[in-house]
C-alpha cells in the first residue's frame, strides 16, 4: 500500500516536472540550435542580424504572434551555449507576448560585440531562435569620426 | 450778507452732491443690467476707452501658451522626455524660447532654407545607431499660424509667415560644438512637409552645450526608432504586425508612476455664485432668476443668460450676438486671432479666479489657432494636471471651455469648473505594453491591424469627484472616439 501511494507520489511529481519543463525557457541553447518552427516572431530591431551602435541602454523590439513567450539569452564563451539572461533580481528576462503581438526587451549592451539569442516558444516543441550580434562602438571613435568630419567641414565651409 | 454766502455754500454742496450721485448711478455697476444703458457701455466705446482704460493683470494661460507640451531632449544615447510642468522642464524652455526670441523676428539671422524629405527628420531625432545626435524635439498641444506663434512669443511678425502655414512641431539641431550654426527644422501640420533652416545664432554655444550636459536615460524610443511603425525590415518573416504605431510615438518598457488626484466643484455658495456672476458683469439686482427643476439656476438677463449647473457647468449664451461680452481692449476695433485668444484665455481666468484664487488655472488650448477672415473663432481649453492632460468625461461636455468669439465678442461660453487636487500618494501606471494589447483586444477586428496615432496617459474627468488615477489613452486610426485602455 505505502509502495502505491510512493509511486503515486512519483509519477504526480515527475508529471508536475515535465509540465514546468515545457512552459519554461531552458537555461541553456545550444549554439547550433535552429529552432523547429519559424513564423512566430520578428526581430523589428536590430534590423540586420549583425549590428553596430553607440548606444549602450539598447531597446530590443519585436512582432510576434499573439501566446508566444520571449526570451532572452547571451552567449557563453566558456561554455560554447546560449544562457538565459537574468535581470538584476535574478528574474529571467522571459516575456509572454499578447494580443498586440509586441515584444520589447531594454538592456544594458557591454562593450564590444554582444552575442545574443532571442527565443520565441509556441506550445510544445514550437520555438523559432533568433542569432543577434550588437557592437556597442566606443564613444572615443565616434568623437574622432565627428571631428574628422567637423575639419573636412570647414575646410570646404559647407554645411 | 453773511446769510447769503451760506446759502450760496450750502448750494455749490448741494449742486456738487448731485452730480456724484447722478454719476454713480449713470457709470456705477451695480444698478444697470449689463449692456442696457448707454452710460454702463461708455468705458467700452473707442473714443471713451482711453480715459477708462484697465490694466489688465498679465495671466497664466496666455503664458502657458507659449510652453511648448512637449519636449524631447536627445544627446547621443541618452534621451530625456519633460512634459510643461516638469521641474526639468525650465532650463531647456528657456533655451528654446531664447532661440525664438532672437532668431525669428530677425530675418539676418536666417542664412538659407530648403524643403527636405521627411527622412532627415527622423534622421535628426533618432539616435540608436550610429550617429550621435543632439537635438531638441518641440512639441505644442496645438497649431499655430506663424503670426500668431510671433504674438505668443513676444515678437510681432516673423520670417516663418511667408515660408510655413502653420506650426506644431519644431527640431532645434545645433549640429556641433563649433560655429554659429543651427538647424531649425519645422514640420507643417497641414501636409506633412518639412522645412529646414540654416540659422546664425550667436548663443549657439549655450545651447549646445545645454544639451550636451544633459545625461537622463528614462528608456525612452521613438517608434520609427524601434520600426514598429509602418516598416517592413526585421529579421525573419510570416507575422503580421497587428499594431502598427505613428512613428513618433514615444514608447518605454519601463512603468512611471503618477500622482491620484480628486476633482471638486468649486461652487459651494451664494457668495461663489456672485462672484461667478460678476465676473460676466451681471449684477443680481438686474437680471432675473429662476431655477430649473434639476437645479440649475439661470440668470436672464436683456442680451443673454447665464445657467449655473449643480455639477459646475457654467454655460453664457448672447441672445443678440453684437452684445456679447466684449473681449477687445476698445469697442468697435478689430480682432485678430491674436486679440480674439488673448482675450478669451483672460476672460476664462477672470472666471476662474472668481472662484479659485489659491491655484492657477492650468488650462492649455487644444483647438487649432488659424487665421479666420470672418473674425469668428472657437476655442477650446483643456484642463491638466501636472502635465498630464485631464479628458473630459462627463455627459455633453468635451472639453474644460469652449468659448465662441465673433467679432472680438464672446457670444457662446461654457466652462466645466473644476478644482484639481492631488491626493499625494503616487501608484504606478499601467506599463504602455500591456495597455497596447488591452486596446488591440477591445478594438481590432479578428485579425486586423490597428493603427496607433496617439497614446498619452491622461486623467478622466466625469460627474463624479473620486479619486482619478492616469489611464492610457489612444487615437486609432479610423475611430472619431479617443480609446481608454481601462
Amino acid at each position: 500500500m505505502k509502495m502505491k501511494a510512493f509511486i503515486g507520489i512519483l509519477c504526480a511529481a515527475l508529471l508536475m516536472t515535465s509540465a514546468l519543463g515545457a512552459e519554461a525557457a531552458p537555461e541553456t541553447v545550444g549554439a547550433y540550435d535552429g529552432g523547429t518552427a519559424s513564423g512566430l516572431m520578428i526581430v523589428k530591431k536590430p534590423e540586420t542580424s549583425v549590428s553596430s551602435t553607440t548606444k549602450q541602454n539598447y531597446t530590443l523590439s519585436a512582432v510576434c504572434v499573439s501566446g508566444v513567450e520571449v526570451s532572452l539569452y547571451s552567449y557563453d564563451a566558456s561554455s560554447g551555449v546560449f544562457r538565459l539572461k537574468k535581470d538584476a533580481s535574478g528574474n529571467a528576462l522571459t516575456k509572454a507576448v499578447n494580443a498586440g503581438g509586441i515584444y520589447l526587451q531594454e538592456i544594458d549592451l557591454s562593450k564590444e560585440t554582444n552575442s545574443l539569442l532571442l527565443r520565441a516558444e509556441y506550445g510544445e516543441g514550437n520555438y523559432q531562435h533568433v542569432r543577434l550580434d550588437i557592437t556597442l562602438l566606443d564613444q572615443g571613435l565616434l568623437d574622432s569620426i565627428r571631428g574628422f568630419a567637423a575639419n573636412f567641414r570647414s575646410i570646404f565651409g559647407g554645411w | 450778507m453773511r446769510k447769503e454766502k451760506l446759502k450760496t455754500a450750502l448750494l455749490l454742496v448741494l449742486i456738487c452732491s448731485s452730480i456724484i450721485l447722478a454719476a454713480n448711478v449713470w457709470f456705477g455697476s451695480g444698478v444697470w443690467p449689463h449692456g442696457y444703458d448707454f452710460f454702463v457701455t461708455l468705458p467700452n466705446r473707442a473714443f471713451f476707452s482711453h480715459f477708462f482704460k484697465q490694466e489688465q493683470p498679465y495671466l497664466s494661460p496666455m503664458e502657458s501658451l507659449a510652453k511648448p507640451r512637449l519636449l524631447v531632449i536627445t544627446n547621443g544615447g541618452s534621451r530625456a522626455v519633460y512634459y510643461n510642468s516638469d521641474a526639468s522642464y525650465a532650463p531647456y524652455y528657456e533655451s528654446v524660447n531664447t532661440f525664438f526670441k532672437t532668431v525669428l523676428a530677425d530675418e539676418n539671422a536666417l542664412v538659407m532654407s530648403t524643403i527636405v524629405g521627411e527622412e532627415e527628420w527622423y534622421d535628426v531625432l533618432r539616435n540608436d545607431e550610429l550617429l550621435d545626435t543632439r537635438s531638441i524635439y518641440i512639441s505644442y498641444s496645438t497649431a499655430f499660424s506663424p503670426r500668431l506663434f510671433a504674438q505668443v512669443i513676444g515678437t510681432e511678425h516673423t520670417w516663418l509667415e511667408d515660408r510655413v502655414a502653420t506650426l506644431r512641431e519644431f527640431i532645434l539641431a545645433p549640429v556641433d560644438a563649433s560655429g554659429q550654426d543651427v538647424l531649425l527644422y519645422i514640420r507643417s501640420s497641414e501636409d506633412g512637409s518639412v522645412s529646414k533652416f540654416y540659422i546664425n545664432y550667436p548663443h549657439k554655444a549655450a545651447l549646445y552645450d545645454r544639451i550636451s550636459a544633459m545625461d537622463e536615460n528614462l528608456g525612452y524610443s521613438y517608434a520609427f526608432e524601434l520600426n514598429l511603425h509602418d516598416s517592413m525590415v526585421g529579421i525573419g518573416g510570416g507575422v503580421e504586425q497587428k499594431v502598427v504605431m505613428d512613428p513618433l510615438l514615444l514608447i518605454s518598457p519601463r512603468s512611471t508612476e503618477s500622482v491620484a488626484i480628486t476633482g471638486a466643484n468649486p461652487i459651494t455658495s451664494e457668495a461663489d455664485m456672485d462672484a461667478l456672476l460678476s465676473a460676466f458683469d451681471y449684477r443680481e439686482r438686474g437680471v432675473n432668476r429662476y431655477t430649473g427643476t434639476d437645479g440649475t439656476l439661470h440668470f436672464v438677463e436683456n442680451y443673454g443668460s447665464i445657467s449655473i449647473h449643480p455639477d459646475g457647468l457654467v454655460e453664457y449664451y448672447a441672445v443678440d450676438e453684437e452684445m456679447g461680452v466684449n473681449i477687445l481692449p476698445a469697442e468697435g476695433g478689430t480682432a485678430s486671432l491674436y486679440d480674439a485668444l488673448n482675450g478669451a484665455v483672460r476672460f476664462a481666468d477672470r472666471v476662474w479666479s472668481s472662484l479659485v484664487t489659491d491655484q492657477p488655472f492650468d488650462a492649455l488650448v487644444s483647438s487649432d489657432l488659424v487665421e479666420n477672415e470672418q473674425g469668428e473663432y472657437t476655442f477650446t481649453l483643456d484642463y491638466y494636471y501636472e502635465g498630464t492632460p485631464i479628458t473630459m468625461a462627463a455627459e455633453g461636455i468635451d472639453h474644460a471651455a469652449i468659448i465662441r468669439v465673433k467679432n472680438g465678442r464672446i457670444v457662446e461660453y461654457r466652462h466645466f469648473l473644476r478644482r484639481f487636487s492631488g491626493t499625494g500618494t503616487p501608484s504606478e501606471n499601467v506599463p504602455m505594453l500591456e495597455a497596447i494589447d488591452g486596446m488591440y483586444a477591445r478594438f481590432a477586428m479578428e485579425d486586423s491591424q490597428i493603427r496607433i496615432t496617439d497614446l498619452y496617459l491622461s486623467y478622466i474627468a466625469d460627474n463624479a469627484t473620486d479619486e482619478m488615477r492616469p489611464v492610457w489613452c489612444a487615437r486609432i486610426a479610423g475611430r472619431q472616439a479617443l480609446v481608454r485602455a481601462d
